[in-house]
């Protein structure tokens, strides 16, 4: 075990929801603000532990907004800052969410998912909110989501999810489900100081000629570091409002100042696309039929890839572990080299539409197969493998 | 080789503590792979539930259980709802206790963890240890002195030498069973 009360390194068996907390700890994150919802609730009773023997705070909110406007001020005060919930309280941080992509405030959601709509059931998995983690809020922006699939991802893709927020500055959110969270597995933490080598500390801005927003340079965007409060970093206020790279805001006589901004919010995550997006090949090489997936369902999609190579398909599993920005440039190549695409997801087909529109513009047929409430069984993707191959 | 078992019955009978134990002593001291999952909501306490456990010696895809290779039954529900679905070379573990009966023609052991846990070291409590050791032995799915290990790990100090006796408890009890 190390000395290191952040990072605790070594082999351990623990949920999804804890090793989200240990992922988000050891990143760095010392403040977290939430509301109990289930199926997320071990994530704040874990916060609550843990963020004091590391020097953090944790506070139990009044709801979820109070929680998400907690998140966005102590990301603004200098901390590393996270809130996590589940669909019903997603919805209610979508206001905040899309400030927070508009200010660019670096900040971690995660989303145990549910099954909604409504209050749905609470304690099985559902992958209904894929779509509102990108378009939730109100106005154009781009957000960055991933889909951890295991135990070990949780730890991970929560660490790369604060990373990610600081570099791109903004929020980016984790999509877990009720069985994700629930699943205990083995998780390796790697000694602090190799660890320490993999993350992006909050930065401050120069004193002189700092520039608060993302603008552009030669033709190129450039992410300047997050705002801090109380610093000379700091502008001479928070434009709540749309502004220019400078923080002043654009007056509604001029709207291709508004223009402006909302294409670089929006440029930045996808004309990074290929920077941001992590996906994972397996059997792609010479296949026929490609799985696309992500979370759990990719772990079933790869059981399902593996007997249908045992019965002599040709079939390839493309993982995506980030969702949003969508992996255009990694669906591109896998449609360009088979003939038909699976896509197996927990709702009636949110990110179907995205890989649909790619595979049609290459002339493959994509293939839904829907699942609510629980995982898929292997034969049920392997037959539609099988169908389409 | 994969391996999955369910363990089922009704909450409170240490149904999910002993497929986390199973889960532990195979990830951290077995070296294997383990996914465990249960059956998680309101009913957790009182009413019905399971837990399933996946074991590998390769990293795990599939996370659920397809067809069981053990089962370890608590309840006459648990029996109604899953005996069925074992492989056919498959395993059934009960507790004479709880339950009587089991349908088809599956291999099964009868054993009285809950009595003897009652009668010999004083608490109900132990039946999960004398199962998890007894189950281990029976199937050989995993090396005892690792499984001890972790059990040993797994309680608080002053109850670690009653649960080793349990432990052992357990593997004497699976002897019998196999001689029988």
């Amino acid at each position: 075990m190390s000395e290191d009360k952040a990072i605790r390194t070594g082999t351990h068996v623990i949920t999804g929801n804890d090793a989200m907390v240990e992922g988000a700890i050891a990143a760095g994150c010392r403040f977290f603000a939430g509301y109990p919802i289930t199926p997320q609730n071990e994530v704040p009773e874990m916060f609550s532990v843990r963020l004091p023997e590391v020097g953090g705070n944790f506070i139990q909110m009044e709801d979820e907004i109070g929680s998400i406007a907690a998140v966005v001020g102590a990301s603004l005060a200098g901390a590393k800052a996270m809130t996590s919930t589940s669909g019903p309280g997603f919805s209610l941080m979508q206001e905040y969410i899309s400030q927070a992509a508009q200010s660019e405030i670096p900040l971690v959601v995660g989303n145990v998912q549910r099954t909604g709509p409504g209050s749905g059931i609470v304690s099985v998995p559902h992958h209904g909110d894929v779509m509102q983690a990108r378009y939730g809020g109100n106005g154009d922006y781009e957000i960055i989501a991933v889909a951890p699939a295991s135990a070990q991802e949780s730890f991970d893709l929560t660490v790369e999810a604060f990373n990610l927020a600081e570099k791109w500055r903004t929020p980016v959110i984790i999509l877990s489900d009720a069985m994700l969270g629930h699943c205990r597995e083995k998780v390796v933490i790697q000694s602090a100081e190799e660890f320490k080598k993999n993350i992006i500390e909050r930065k401050i801005g120069p004193r002189k000629g700092f520039k608060p927003f993302t603008y552009e340079e030669n033709g190129e965007l450039i992410v300047p570091p997050p705002l801090q409060l109380g610093t000379h970093a700091f502008p001479f206020w928070l434009p709540s409002v749309s502004h220019n790279e400078f923080g002043i805001p654009i007056l509604d006589t001029v709207p291709k100042g508004s223009f402006k901004m909302v294409k670089r919010l929006c440029d930045k995550i996808i004309k990074n696309e290929e920077k941001i997006t992590m996906t994972e090949s397996y059997y792609l090489d010479d296949a026929d039929v490609a799985v696309i997936a992500y979370g759990l369902p990719a772990r079933t999609g790869l059981r399902a890839v593996r007997e249908a190579r045992e019965q002599g398909i040709k079939a390839g599993l493309l993982r995506l572990k980030t969702i949003w920005p969508f992996a255009q440039t990694a669906i591109e190549k896998v449609a360009e080299s088979v003939k038909s695409i699976v896509v197996p997801e927990i709702n009636m087909g949110q990110l179907f539409i995205e890989i649909d529109r790619v595979a049609a513009k290459k002339g493959v047929s994509a293939h839904l197969v829907i699942q609510i409430s629980k995982l898929h069984e292997p034969h049920e993707i392997l037959s539609k493998i099988k169908e389409v191959a | 080789m994969r391996k999955e078992m369910r363990i089922a019955g009704y909450g409170g009978q240490g149904v999910v503590t002993l497929s986390m134990l199973i889960t532990t002593a195979a990830s951290l001291a077995a070296g294997k792979f383990s996914v465990q999952t249960d059956a998680y909501g309101p009913t957790a306490r009182g009413g019905a539930c399971y837990a399933d456990v996946v074991i590998d010696d390769e990293e795990i895809d599939y996370p659920g259980i397809i067809k069981p290779d053990y089962l370890i039954l608590f309840s006459k529900d648990a029996v109604s709802s899953y005996a069925r679905s074992i492989k056919p070379d498959g395993i059934i573990f009960t507790d004479p206790t709880t339950v009587k009966k089991v349908p088809g023609k599956v291999k099964r052991y009868e054993l009285p963890v809950q009595q003897i846990a009652l009668d010999e070291f004083g608490k109900s409590v132990f039946a999960n240890v004398i199962m998890f050791s007894a189950f281990l032995k029976i199937t050989d799915l995993l090396p005892l002195d690792a499984a001890r290990n972790i059990v040993r790990e797994s309680v608080p100090k002053k109850a670690i030498d009653v649960n080793m006796k349990a432990f052992d408890r357990g593997i004497e009890l699976a002897d019998q069973a196999m001689s029988e």
